[in-house]
């Protein structure tokens, strides 16, 4: 049997568990609802387990590939397909997500358990894991396409889960227009890098534009279009990459979508969405590599955001937000990786971030769920209360940071990668960046898990409970994804380089002691000093009123949206209204007087007068008298008297 | 349209005005019933406008029988024929010598429309006297300006209904 036609399953599970078990569950009373909700936990349980397979495979083909296809739109010289494509990074990528896409199943099937928008929450969630892994899987740039307006539309729906608070929908909508943006840049560069395709291919069945093979068509591109033109197309690509992934001016619409349900967020935001643009990066490589331009900007780009977000993550006072900030900020680190060639770090890092981030909202989640508060300021001291907690955030923090567990192997092939091929400038920054993340990731633990519980949460109510009063379920989605982030950088960081690289990575396999070993100390120094500034408090830290306000606004990047919405948006939405109520309504309008006037004009024969109305009746009878006349006489000029 | 007019009026022989004949006739008929017409149009009484009536059947019977008479007479052309002539001479002969009359009828088509016409305006006179005495029984007079209960709403400007219509 060939093994490829199984990658249909994983694709489309997701889709059928919500055909199937969802949609009759409307006809089952709500307590019963839950176990068919719960059923639907077994559609990543099952892509899990194949995806191992699938790991295994390929990793004893390691030459081979697998893809599957069909034809979905078909059309002259333009065939779209749909279809699976499976390589050493997807089946990577497909092992991670569907790690997350369990984790974040179990807890969501806990903590929204007592809301009413249960069944809703699970469509949503089971469709954006449908279409995420429509996303990882895809065969060619267009169904990515197609899979990325997907999730785009199902984070929208996510964010504003909560519809009827108006912060939800104002955050949706500004989550939405801002991917929209990038959508449209990726469509365009689709259509460009397609009408480029279409033009020398002689329509054999071959899946356009498709991710097996980039070099083939984007060389065509390159030919045909010169190198300034070509990288303005990849800039394109770049471009939307850097939306979806929320880098250095978009990172607004990630830090408002924390309004959604925070399973939505541990799923979505943290890990998926955010790794779709990246992802987009990665797979397009070979494309992007023809211009080095690009790929300079690519880690411009990724550096900034990576220092901006760490640094406006210190300022943050909520534990969502720092956790969005810290999305970015490594989503930067894994951009600088790939502007700067480090392929398989970058896709290292990429799936120990999502691990860990995951990991990390969880428990967020789990203490929202208790305190049901955010903020920091009446949060403290849960180590005494909740240690399973507190370990829990620590593995997750010490990964982000790249003290230990996977985060370090993925910072080190970064920053081995970057020492190695000489690009000084951007090893310093990063090793920048990543003592930032340590201090902002540091001060969240030290502040929540140390110190004195400032809020009013009584915990003595849990004392006595098991594993401290936390659900079976959520422990053990927040098990799943700690075993994970903990350990897979140690199982895998070894022969990970060796799978998956690209040829012009050249230096992927040297390691550099000494780098590695002063990234370490520096970041348990910094440790350290987070420990005497939040927990011991033996300084305090000022805070400089104008610094503060600049950093909190997000360098008012928030008004500067606001302000382009309102001319740009604003101002089209004002011209489209006049256009429409006076040029086609004009329309209708004249239609109307036609008709009112003819009406008005007929009225005035009725006016009550008897003599009018015999006069009229002559009028009409001399009219039909004259035609007929009229009619004679052409009848004898025609045809002769 | 207007050539085949100006055509049709200089085909026209004019001068069989100068001597009286058919036209005259029908030239008369023809004012007589535009008297009707002004009669009728310019009511402001109920008997009035019967009388316009009457006056409009008139210039139609004095039509019918001015043609009758012009056309079905001995001189013209529609009895020149070979077989009518003799048969003619016979019965106008022995017509003269039994009557004492020195008049010649032949088809009397037109006299008996306007014996049919007359008796339909006199049944029409009758039909219409009926209800002018209803009205008149109600309202009390006979004008025509109190018959006005049809007239549509009130709505002198154009520019007054623009919005609701």
């Amino acid at each position: 049997m060939d093994i490829a036609q199984n990658l249909w399953i994983p694709l489309f599970l997701p889709l059928l568990a919500v055909l199937f078990i969802i949609i009759p569950s409307a006809y089952i009373s709500f307590p019963k609802k839950r176990i068919t909700f719960g059923l639907t936990l077994l559609s990543p349980v099952v892509s899990l387990i194949l995806s191992l397979f699938f790991i295994h495979y390929l990793l004893h083909h390691p030459t081979e590939t697998l893809e599957v296809n069909f034809i979905f739109l078909n059309s002259g010289a333009f065939k779209v397909h749909i279809g699976a494509f499976m390589d050493k990074i997807s089946a990577f990528a497909f092992f991670v997500f569907n790690v997350i896409a369990l984790c974040s199943g179990l807890f969501a099937y806990k903590y929204m358990q007592d809301k009413e928008d249960f069944s809703r929450f699970f469509i949503l969630l089971n469709l954006f894991v449908f279409s995420m892994s429509g996303l990882i899987l895809s065969a060619n740039l267009i169904q990515f396409y197609i899979f990325w307006e997907l999730c785009g539309v199902f984070s929208y729906l996510l964010i504003g889960f909560y519809y009827k608070r108006p912060a939800s929908e104002l955050a949706a909508k500004k989550s939405f227009l801002i991917n929209k943006i990038g959508d449209f840049a990726l469509l365009a560069a689709v259509l460009v890098f397609s009408y480029f395709l279409i033009q020398d291919t002689d329509a054999i069945f071959y899946p356009l534009l498709t991710l097996n093979d980039v070099s083939t068509w984007s060389l065509m591109a390159y030919v045909q279009l010169g190198a300034f033109a070509y990288s303005v197309l990849c800039l394109l690509v770049v471009f939307a990459a850097m939306v979806k992934s929320a880098q250095f001016p978009f990172q607004v619409w990630l830090v408002d979508a924390m309004e959604a349900p925070t399973p939505a967020n541990a799923l979505i935001h943290g890990a998926l969405i955010t790794s779709a643009g990246a992802y987009l990066i990665i797979r397009l490589y070979p494309a992007l590599i023809l211009s080095p331009v690009v790929l300079k900007t690519i880690a411009v780009i990724g550096i900034i955001t990576a220092i901006s977000c760490a640094v406006i993550a210190i300022a943050q006072n909520d534990i969502k937000k720092i956790l969005a900030f810290s999305t970015a900020s490594q989503l930067g680190l894994v951009f600088t990786a790939l502007g700067c060639g480090a392929y398989s770090g970058a896709v290292f890092q990429l799936g120990a971030h999502a691990l860990a981030k995951t990991l990390m909202f969880i428990t967020a989640g789990v203490i929202l769920h208790k305190t049901l508060n955010r903020n920091l300021k009446f949060l403290g001291g849960l180590r005494e209360y909740m240690p399973i907690l507190a370990a829990a955030w620590l593995i997750g923090v010490l990964s982000l940071s790249g003290v230990f567990f996977s985060g370090f192997y993925s910072k080190e092939m970064i920053l081995n990668h970057l020492w190695e091929s000489r690009q000084f400038v951007f090893l310093g920054l990063s090793a920048f960046a990543v003592i930032l993340n340590v201090i902002y990731l540091f001060r969240s633990y030290f502040i929540i898990f140390e110190g004195h519980y400032k809020g009013s949460y009584d915990f003595s109510q849990d004392e006595d409970k098991k594993y401290d009063g936390i659900d079976r379920f959520m422990l053990s989605s927040l098990g799943v994804s700690a075993l994970l982030t903990a350990f897979l950088g140690g199982f895998i960081a070894a022969d990970f380089q060796r799978h998956i690289y690209i040829i012009k990575q050249k230096f992927y396999l040297v390691r550099h002691p000494e780098l590695e070993i002063s990234i370490f100390i520096a970041s348990v120094l910094t440790i350290y000093l987070m420990w005497q500034i939040y927990a011991v408090r033996k300084f305090k830290i000022r805070r400089v009123r104008l610094i503060y306000r600049f950093v909190v606004l997000q360098f008012y990047l928030n008004k500067i949206f606001e302000l382009l919405y309102n001319v740009f948006i604003g101002g089209l939405s004002k011209v489209v209204r006049v256009l429409d109520k006076y040029v086609i309504g004009g329309i209708y309008t004249l239609i109307m007087q036609i008709a009112r006037f003819g009406g008005y004009l007929i009225s005035r024969l009725q006016n009550g007068n008897l003599n009018s109305y015999i006069f009229y009746s002559f009028v009409f009878v001399a009219a039909v008298l004259l035609c007929a006349v009229m009619v004679y006489f052409k009848g004898l000029s025609q045809y002769g008297g | 349209m207007p050539n085949e007019i100006m055509s049709s009026l200089n085909s026209i022989d004019w001068s069989a005005l100068a001597q009286p004949g058919l036209c005259h006739y029908l030239i008369l008929a023809l004012i007589i019933f535009i008297f009707g017409i002004m009669t009728m149009i310019s009511g402001g009484n109920l008997i009035k406008i019967i009388i316009g009536l009457e006056f409009m059947l008139n210039a139609v019977c004095l039509n019918f029988v001015a043609a009758n008479s012009f056309i079905n007479s001995l001189n013209s052309p529609l009895n020149q024929a070979d077989i009518v002539l003799p048969a003619q001479k016979l019965l106008t002969q022995e017509a003269n010598a039994s009557s004492g009359l020195n008049f010649t009828f032949l088809n009397p088509e037109g006299q008996v429309a306007a014996l049919f016409i007359m008796v339909i305006g006199i049944i029409n006179i009758a039909a219409c006297f009926g209800l002018i005495c209803a009205i008149y029984f109600k309202n009390k007079r006979i004008d025509t300006k109190m018959l006005d209960s049809l007239k549509s709403k009130e709505c002198p400007e154009f520019e007054e209904c623009k919005d609701g219509v």
